[in-house]
């Protein structure tokens, strides 16, 4: 298989590829690179974005989630096999939202959003500790079973079968259940209106510290299928969760806090373009989301999205 | 007594803005607040659907106390609120609206289906996003009330800011569920529209009921009408 990674490690290399000695194979790895990242960053800000959008709470242990559901599987892996072990990280980490959100946030629902923020980054810390004392410091690896083929032939491109492909159709599949969910269902028709307005929602007889707490399991459940799902390409380290929760904001303010759409767009579009980026300028891979961003929130401070008066 | 105020005092902040407030409605009836702006009557709706805490004092529905207890609990007892801003969801649509406040509503005459039929305005837009116009969205805002089939509803300067003609038609529609028998707190901002379409009435004034009566007694009060209401 031919090598896929052609990260200039040079400055003047970036400079050569800047003269058009590009070649298309390598522009198109770095396109299917950015999509599969990107499908596992819309999981990730999905879930913080429905929280965010309909319970205003800015989540910071949103990656611990993420992180978490990684361990999980690795941890699970061996035990039950590799399926049932993505299922059940995810399930267990929508249960962990669930109470975390009804035991230590429902009490801060009534102060000030800076509150909640700095609950949740604190227990971020905690988790992160937590993970590093049961799974140590070094990053873990989580092998996708044999009978999943290493990588697909297309014509003469080679992909990774389960990075590029399965991952891909498995993350539209759930993104097309998570549509029918808020578009379809009577519990969607009030994520949505409390996405606008949850005390008219409150006044119409719904139960909403039940649907908060349901919510909070919805996207913490959503964090921990991406991170069980990413086991296998990633290297599973507590560094997971802060690398992934501020990207995951970026995307969410990119694309419009509240907004399904907003998270699919932004995470598409921050994936490709990172992934891109370190084919042209790989030091500033990591700069190009915050660029995106803040070009974003000078031109269009809700974001690309984002619903007029949501949050401003 | 389906509603009952016992010396109800609410705050905001530190400001006192419910004193000793106690009124009553029966079933059947419809009862206007009337007074001033900030003389208290929204809130007395605002505080007894729990969206401001009661500091003292009982209110009471058929008779079980229901002080303080979460909007979307007095909901599911019966209690129906139309807020004067009408709280549309602009992002749903109109059928989705309904759906919403028949969610966890109570099963009764009213269904989605009856109020397309007596709202043609309403059954015409059904799959289409709710941005209507101040009129629509009062009638929109009054059927999400109806179709939780409520015991009673509070309704809340149901024709502000309405151009005249629609004001109209808002009155017409309080008018003919008034004749079906609803139970309607009133709060209106014109005096005459509101004892026009009352049994009896309350006069608010800075936070206290200054009057009380049937709406014959309290037009037969020219000094209060003048003093309190200006009319």
């Amino acid at each position: 298989m031919r090598e896929r990674q052609v990260f200039p490690s040079h400055p003047e290399d970036a400079a050569i590829h800047f003269l058009g000695l590009l070649s298309a194979p390598e522009l198109l790895d770095q396109v299917v690179n950015g999509v599969t990242l990107g499908m596992l960053y819309i999981l990730v800000a999905l879930g913080l974005n429905i929280i965010l959008g309909l319970m205003g709470v800015i989540n910071f242990s949103h990656g611990s989630f993420f992180m978490l559901g990684a361990y999980l599987t690795y941890q699970l892996n061996g035990a039950i096999g590799f399926w049932p072990a993505i299922l059940a990280s995810a399930l267990i980490v929508g249960l962990l939202g669930m109470a975390f959100e009804s035991t230590l946030i429902r009490p801060l629902y009534k102060r000030l959003p800076e509150y909640t923020l700095l609950l949740t980054f604190g227990t971020a810390l905690i988790f992160t500790q937590i993970v590093r004392r049961v799974w140590g410091d070094d990053a873990v690896r989580v092998e996708q079973p044999s009978y999943i083929p290493q990588s697909i032939s297309i014509g003469s491109y080679q992909l990774p079968f389960y990075k590029d492909v399965l991952l891909v159709l498995l993350t539209i599949v759930i993104l097309t259940l998570v549509w029918l969910l808020l578009n379809k269902t009577n519990i969607g028709i009030i994520i949505r209106a409390g996405t606008r307005d949850a005390e008219m929602v409150k006044i119409m007889g719904i139960n909403m510290p039940l649907m908060f707490t349901l919510v909070f399991g919805i996207g913490s459940f959503m964090a921990g299928l991406a991170g069980a799902l990413a086991a296998p390409i990633y290297a599973v380290q507590p560094q997971l969760a802060s690398q992934w929760i501020v990207l995951t904001f970026v995307i969410v303010i990119v694309g419009g806090i509240g907004s399904f759409w907003g998270a699919i767009v932004g995470g598409l579009l921050i994936g490709v373009l990172s992934s891109l980026m370190s084919l042209f300028f790989p030091p500033a891979v990591e700069l190009t989301g915050y660029v995106i961003m803040g070009i974003i929130l000078l031109v269009r401070p809700r974001g690309l999205f984002g619903v007029e008066g949501l949050f401003e | 007594m389906l509603l009952e105020l016992d010396c109800v005092n609410a705050y905001y902040d530190k400001s006192h803005v419910l004193q000793d407030v106690s009124l009553n409605v029966d079933a059947g009836e419809v009862v206007a607040l009337l007074g001033r702006n900030g003389s208290g009557r929204s809130t007395t709706c605002k505080t007894i659907m729990g969206l401001v805490p009661a500091r003292s004092g009982t209110i009471s529905f058929k008779g079980k106390p229901i002080t303080n207890k979460s909007p979307f609990a007095l909901a599911q007892l019966g209690i129906a609120f139309v807020p004067e801003d009408r709280r549309i969801f602009p992002n749903l649509t109109v059928g989705e609206n309904l759906r919403l406040a028949a969610l966890a509503g109570r099963k009764g005459e009213w269904t989605e289906k009856r109020i397309y039929e007596t709202f043609a305005v309403l059954g015409e837009r059904k799959d289409k996003p709710a941005k209507l116009s101040g009129g629509e969205q009062q009638m929109l805002a009054i059927a999400r009330a109806l179709v939780a089939n409520p015991e009673i509803i509070l309704l809340d300067e149901p024709m502000e800011g309405l151009a005249p003609l629609v004001a109209r038609s808002v009155e017409e529609v309080v008018r003919s569920i008034r004749s079906e028998g609803n139970t309607i707190l009133l709060v209106e901002q014109n005096a005459q529209v509101a004892m026009s379409l009352s049994d009896r009435g309350y006069v608010l004034s800075n936070g206290r009921v200054v009057g009380s009566g049937t709406i014959a007694e309290l037009r037969g009060d020219e000094a209060m009408m003048q003093r309190y209401l200006a009319v």
